[in-house]
């Protein structure tokens, strides 16, 4: 009975999710992004572009048949840099969301099931605290006093990350906490790390997914940020934000030096943004 | 169109409404009529799921459709076709001739707008009578509507929220303003039952009260049969969407025709002896896939073979005058 | 009067808060890998000039005695000396803090309206054309980041159809009006200089487009779902069946109740408008306190880094206050329960 139940409940999950065209393209749009960035070598024409190559014969060409999106100024083709960047990008959201989320939603686990005890206190005062600065000056502080990285900026942005799973799985944790079943589990003499591992968490579970689906958005941009500003990873590296950065000097005349890394960053964030509101629709959303 | 509607203020004649969604095509409603005379207290009894609160709001107007729609029938205040008007012209249509007061009170009333401002609206826009007239005047009709429910302090109460007063309360707001249009039809929707059960029989009393003073008609949906035993004159029961019995409260009580209605008496616990009732063995049809023919038929104890062909007919009961249920039982009654 | 215990409360809230803030901000800054000191005179300092500047900028105290002299400092106005500019980091401040401040204070007011009118709008033409065209604007709005909204402005206004300036507060040339708020639109319109304010608006527009459309488009997105949900509820279906017209039910019975959790969600996007300005301060070349930050943040110059991040978080503070307090006057529930 079981299996059958979960097969209806994924189809039909299925069904309400295609519905909306939006979703099913988001959902499109990630997948396509991480196969690119998985198999950049091999998606991206000119894979030695993204690496150091000088070639200044074919600098500052505008988008072509040849170059699809053009060349910056010391002849790499933009759209393998591109290509090449997608990786980094989704590295630096995954990497960031893998760190964050389980932090996170731990200590929103404990801090809200713990509410009557000093440390639960302890760790929401923290967290309200964290949330009071404007979470891209938060990581820009933490990028500024650190040498530039692609690890540091990991931590910077994760530093402005975990605060917001904390609160949401806090809040959630707090209104699941006097449930029925929970209080039997208690009675029952069940420990804690069980009621919260194996009670509260599958109830968290979809607002966690559709939170990670929507930060990573944020966190991409965010990185690009950090780039543009110089704080973020170290050239020849191809990232987005540095591409951005690098081109604007250009403008309006090689517009493509900014147009193309611009978009490339919007493709990620409306992808995500898409998929992450389809999840939040799909799941009834709550307080994401 | 025949002449069924005349002389009433309510009529809904056929009524046949759908639900369409994800799982298919619900028929939830399968031929509703009803009717309400002025000053007639009329009640519509049936279980949860038979469709009662769909064919009230379908009445008032305040069906979401989509996804609902209707695909036969009328329902008619006075003269006028309900369903044949925009949405927009509704108000005009019965003018403030029907009145809802609604089954839960916690939820209806606007949570960030004081009584007062409330009552005010509904005068300024509902009562024709009353448009022009500002301030002071619409303030004493209100505090006089507030102390006809028995509302105590009803100045304070304009000031108040909704969130301020106890059930029992905004059951009382919810039906002064109802009350403020002077509608000729009440439609009371499960009255009380959101309250304590005392303060529910309190509720009940004054809107009895209220109805012969005011000489309204009224029409009480609920699944309560003591309610409508002590309230109304004529009932109707429904079951899975449509119309099984009607005719004079105490002749159905005393002899139910329609074996719902028998089993439904039957069901009740009676305090006076003879132990918790029978319950009605099955459940309710699921509406995606109604029974063919007559949808009490697969719980029916007294069901053969027509019952799964065709839908009855209502048929008179001999012995009451008006009294009738839509069971093969009577026809063959009628042609032995 | 209940109003006021709230108010009382909320206050202390926020002072609470923002002492927590300049906590944090201090220790954020404070660990900074190499000294200080060292990284402000150069590498032609000798041992007893850095040590000198070492003992001025008391990095030779333990930590909390350096937050308190430090925290005295602010209450003072004193932020200290920029090791970069040798200005005082206030003086800095003051300059560039008023560009900032008005740029935020028109993206607020266009965010509020526009926001909440198109959500209204939407809803109440659900499905027809003009809410199709404001969903979509939505998803654009809050999808494409709003520093690219910058940048696409900017070159298809500003350099494309050439309708717009590229940058800068007024056009080169112009000068700014005499100094009272700082904002030039209000200090030209107080000096009757009516050409400097026309100016200075027509430098607004796309800064201003840039910070508000992701905020804007949420606001519209969240008011249209939240009359849309809202319009089921009984007391909605309550004030039809008691003959109401829809148009007093949208624009009032509707929307006030909608547009609690607006109100609330604009809280945090206000305060992320003043992290946003950050960006969109440098592509526009606009001189504000971003601008200046950022500068401080790639110059590694502490006091003033530790000024601004403290002056933003005091504004993200304060923009949820004022929030919350909109919320507690627009929502009888809230101010009228005590938790």
């Amino acid at each position: 009975m079981g299996n059958a139940r979960r097969r209806e409940t994924m189809r039909r999950s299925y069904y309400k999710f295609s519905q909306s065209g939006m979703s099913v393209v988001g959902l499109v749009i990630v997948v396509i992004l991480g196969l690119a960035a998985a198999f950049a070598p091999w998606v991206a024409p000119y894979p030695h572009h993204a690496g150091l190559y000088i070639d200044f014969s074919a600098k500052f060409e505008p988008p072509s048949l040849k170059h699809p999106c053009g060349t910056d100024g010391i002849g790499r083709d933009v759209l393998s840099r591109i290509i090449f960047g997608f990786r980094s990008s989704l590295f630096l959201g995954i990497a960031v969301t893998l760190f964050v989320m389980p932090l996170g939603t731990v200590l929103g686990l404990l801090a809200g099931y713990h509410t009557d005890r000093w440390s639960g206190t302890l760790v929401m005062r923290i967290t309200d605290v964290f949330l009071s600065l404007p979470p891209l000056v938060l990581a820009l502080t933490v990028a500024s006093v650190l040498p530039p990285s692609i690890w540091n900026g990991i931590l910077a942005l994760s530093m402005a990350s975990w605060p917001w799973y904390t609160r949401m799985v806090y809040s959630r944790v707090t209104s699941l906490r006097n449930e029925p079943y929970i209080l039997r589990a208690k009675l029952a003499g069940i420990g804690t790390p069980h009621i919260l591992f194996k009670e509260l968490l599958p109830n968290c579970a979809s607002q966690v997914i559709t939170k990670m689906t929507l930060e990573m958005g944020s966190v991409v941009l965010m990185g690009a940020t950090l780039s543009f500003v110089g704080l973020g990873e170290k050239p020849p590296s191809p990232g987005l934000g540095t591409m951005l950065a690098d081109g604007a000097q250009y403008l309006p005349v090689q517009w493509w030096l900014t147009v193309f890394p611009g978009v490339a960053i919007l493709l990620i964030v409306v992808g995500f943004n898409l998929l992450g509101d389809g999840l939040r629709d799909l799941y009834g959303g709550g307080d994401t | 169109m025949d002449r069924r509607h005349v002389g009433m203020l309510l009529t809904v004649c056929d009524l046949h409404l759908e639900f369409v969604g994800f799982d298919g095509i619900a028929k939830v409603l399968d031929g509703v009529s009803l009717r309400v005379k002025a000053g007639e207290k009329v009640g519509l009894v049936g279980e949860s799921g038979c469709g009662k609160t769909v064919t009230m709001k379908s009445i008032l107007g305040i069906l979401a459709s989509p996804p609902a729609r209707v695909t036969r029938g009328s329902i008619l205040y006075k003269e006028w076709d309900i369903l044949k008007v925009r949405k927009r012209g509704l108000p005009r249509v019965h003018g403030g001739g029907m009145s809802y007061v609604p089954q839960d009170p916690m939820s209806s009333l606007n949570p960030v707008f004081t009584i007062g401002t409330q009552m005010r609206d509904v005068l300024k826009y509902a009562d024709a009578k009353l448009t022009g007239r500002r301030g002071k005047r619409s303030r004493l009709v209100a505090v006089e509507a507030l102390a006809r429910v028995q509302l105590a302090d009803p100045e304070r109460l304009l000031k108040s929220y909704a969130f301020q007063l106890s059930g029992g309360m905004q059951q009382r707001v919810l039906i002064a303003m109802g009350l403020l249009s002077h509608p000729e039809l009440v439609i009371a929707d499960e009255p009380g039952t959101a309250l304590d059960v005392t303060i529910q029989a309190q509720i009940l009393e004054m809107l009895d009260a209220l109805v012969q003073e005011e000489g309204l008609a009224l029409l009480i949906i609920t699944h309560n049969l003591g309610v409508v035993n002590t309230l109304v004159d004529w009932v109707y029961t429904m079951y899975a969407g449509s119309i099984v019995e009607e005719g004079p409260t105490a002749g159905v009580f005393a002899g139910p025709a329609h074996p719902y209605t028998k089993a439904l008496i039957a069901c009740v616990p009676k305090l006076a002896g003879g132990g918790i009732g029978r319950g009605i063995p099955g459940r309710v049809p699921s509406y995606f896939a109604a029974p063919s023919g007559c949808r009490f038929g697969p719980r029916c104890v007294c069901a053969f073979d027509t019952c799964g062909l065709r839908k009855p007919e209502m048929t008179g009961v001999r012995e009451g005058p008006g009294h009738s249920a839509a069971c093969f039982l009577l026809e063959q009654d009628r042609t032995a | 009067m209940n109003l006021a215990g709230f108010l009382i409360r909320r206050t202390i809230y926020m002072m609470m808060t923002l002492v927590a803030i300049s906590i944090l901000v201090f220790l954020l800054t404070r660990v900074m890998p190499g000294d200080p000191a060292k990284l402000a005179l150069g590498n032609t300092a000798t041992k007893e000039m850095v040590e000198k500047l070492r003992e001025e900028m008391h990095l030779n105290d333990s930590l909390p005695i350096q937050y308190c002299k430090w925290i005295a400092g602010v209450f003072h106005g004193d932020f200290g000396r920029s090791y970069y500019s040798y200005r005082a980091v206030i003086v800095d401040v003051k300059e560039f803090l008023p560009a900032t401040l008005e740029l935020v204070v028109f993206a607020v007011v266009v965010l509020t309206v526009a926001g909440i009118g198109f959500g209204v709008l939407a809803a109440a033409f659900k499905d027809r054309w003009i809410d199709q065209g404001i969903r979509v604007f939505a998803y654009a709005g809050v999808s494409i980041p709003y520093f690219l909204w910058g940048i696409f402005l900017l070159l298809i206004f500003g350099y494309f159809l050439d309708l717009l300036p590229t940058g800068g507060r007024l056009t080169y040339g112009l000068a700014a009006p005499m100094r009272i708020t700082g904002f030039y639109t209000i200090d030209g319109a107080l000096t009757g200089n009516w050409r400097v304010v026309g100016d200075a608006l027509k430098h607004l527009i796309m800064p201003v487009v840039s910070i508000s459309v992701g905020g804007l488009n949420l606001a519209a997105r969240i008011t249209r779902a939240g009359m849309i949900d809202n319009q089921r509820a009984d007391y909605i279906q309550v004030a039809q069946s008691l003959n109401i017209p829809r148009r007093i039910i949208m624009a009032k019975y509707l929307l006030k109740p909608s547009v609690i959790p607006t109100v609330s969600l604009l809280g945090m996007e206000l305060g992320v408008l003043v992290s946003k300005a950050f960006l969109v301060e440098l592509i526009f070349n606009w001189p504000g306190i971003s601008r200046y930050g950022i500068a401080a943040m790639l110059n590694k110059d502490v006091n003033a880094i530790t000024a601004v991040v403290l002056i933003v978080g005091v504004l993200y503070v304060g923009m949820n206050f004022v929030v919350d307090v909109a919320v507690g006057f627009l929502d009888p529930r809230t101010r009228l329960q005590q938790k």
